[in-house]
């Protein structure tokens, strides 16, 4: 797919927006360009992944599974990006995406993105920081559906003396997990 | 022990060269807490970033819930206060409190974002650091919160 300047500025400000005319030009020519068909899985729950997903055509639908089942987190739409997590810190994808019509994505690579970072030091920094607004955003969001859970969990015990006492104190677990050392306390 | 080598015993600083650790040491400040002080507080916006150097801080959660303060955990040496407001200028969504005596080194978001402007490697690091630990905990939290999820619908 053909992507110029000003179609990229157009789908993508949030990005563009980062870069100067030269920074845009050394962008594009790293970007990758990859057709998926309808149903075809881009990234897999759990697998590893180092890039970030420009969404310059189609539709997608982001879910996670367990072995017997999936759950549908959201839709992903031509404009959209995903992968954030995996194109700063290449590791396990934390959702499964899969295309739900013929989609084109663009495609930037881990290496791509660090290539870039010499010649473009500013346009790197300001979309790395627009990627980690992006994920303080996200984090804030689950945060507080996992506090809302718990505190769901810790209802329904007070509530249920027949309930799995259990449940409660897995519940503080995970709270104690995810707020435990080497995690950033925002 | 100077402030460079305060720093150097933190990882995260630890792969950082002389040069960048001395205009660190220009934009950072390392301060001793009380026992009791609070460093961060669900209540306010919190606009400076901390590393943690010696000493423990205790971290509470009061939001959202109807049991009131809940004791989450306590973090040690090398953990990291405050990310979110570096970066978006939010409220903590958990509070930090010293237990015991703390020494601390703090950014202020201002001298962050002045780094930008030297347009140097630093600031560069730093962003990308800042980058890959939110990276993990934004794993963690999914990964927690697909463990719930699927659990509420078994």
């Amino acid at each position: 797919m053909d992507m110029t300047p000003a179609s990229f500025t157009e789908q993508f400000p949030s990005i563009a927006e980062h870069c100067g005319p030269a920074g845009l030009n050394d962008l594009l020519s790293v970007l990758q360009t990859k057709h998926v068909k309808n149903g075809q899985t881009v990234t897999t729950d759990g697998e590893y992944c180092d890039s970030l997903y420009l969404v310059a055509e189609g539709k997608l639908v982001s879910q996670i599974t367990s072995a017997t089942e999936s759950i549908r987190l959201g839709s992903i739409n031509k404009g959209d990006i995903f992968g954030e997590v995996n194109i700063l810190d290449p590791g396990p994808s934390t959702s499964t995406v899969i295309a739900t019509e013929d989609s084109t994505l663009l495609v930037l690579s881990h290496d791509a993105f660090r290539r870039l970072d010499k010649p473009h030091p500013v346009m790197t920094g300001n979309i790395l920081r627009m990627m980690c607004s992006i994920m303080v955003d996200r984090c804030r969001v689950a945060d507080k559906l996992l506090f809302s859970k718990y505190s769901y969990i810790e209802g329904l015990t007070k509530n249920d003396s027949s309930h799995d006492a259990g449940l409660i104190e897995w519940g503080r677990n995970i709270l104690q997990k995810l707020h435990g050392h080497g995690r950033t306390q925002v | 022990m100077s402030f460079i080598e305060q720093l150097q015993s933190v990882s995260l600083f630890s792969e950082m060269t002389n040069d960048e650790l001395r205009t660190l040491e220009q934009s950072m400040v390392i301060e001793d807490y009380p026992d009791g002080h609070q460093i961060v507080s669900e209540e306010h916006i919190n606009d400076r970033f901390y590393v943690l150097i010696d000493g423990e801080v205790e971290v509470t959660h009061e939001k959202d819930t109807e049991r009131g303060l809940q004791r989450i955990s306590t973090m040690g040496p090398g953990s990291l206060i405050g990310l979110h407001g570096l970066i978006g200028h939010n409220r903590p969504i958990v509070s930090c409190r010293a237990k015991g005596t703390v020494k601390a080194a703090y950014l202020p978001s201002a001298a962050f974002n002045l780094l930008y402007q030297y347009n140097t490697r630093l600031p560069h690091h730093f962003q990308t650091i800042v980058a890959k630990q939110l990276a993990a905990d934004y794993r963690n939290i999914v990964g927690e919160l697909r463990e719930m999820m699927l659990a509420d619908n078994d």
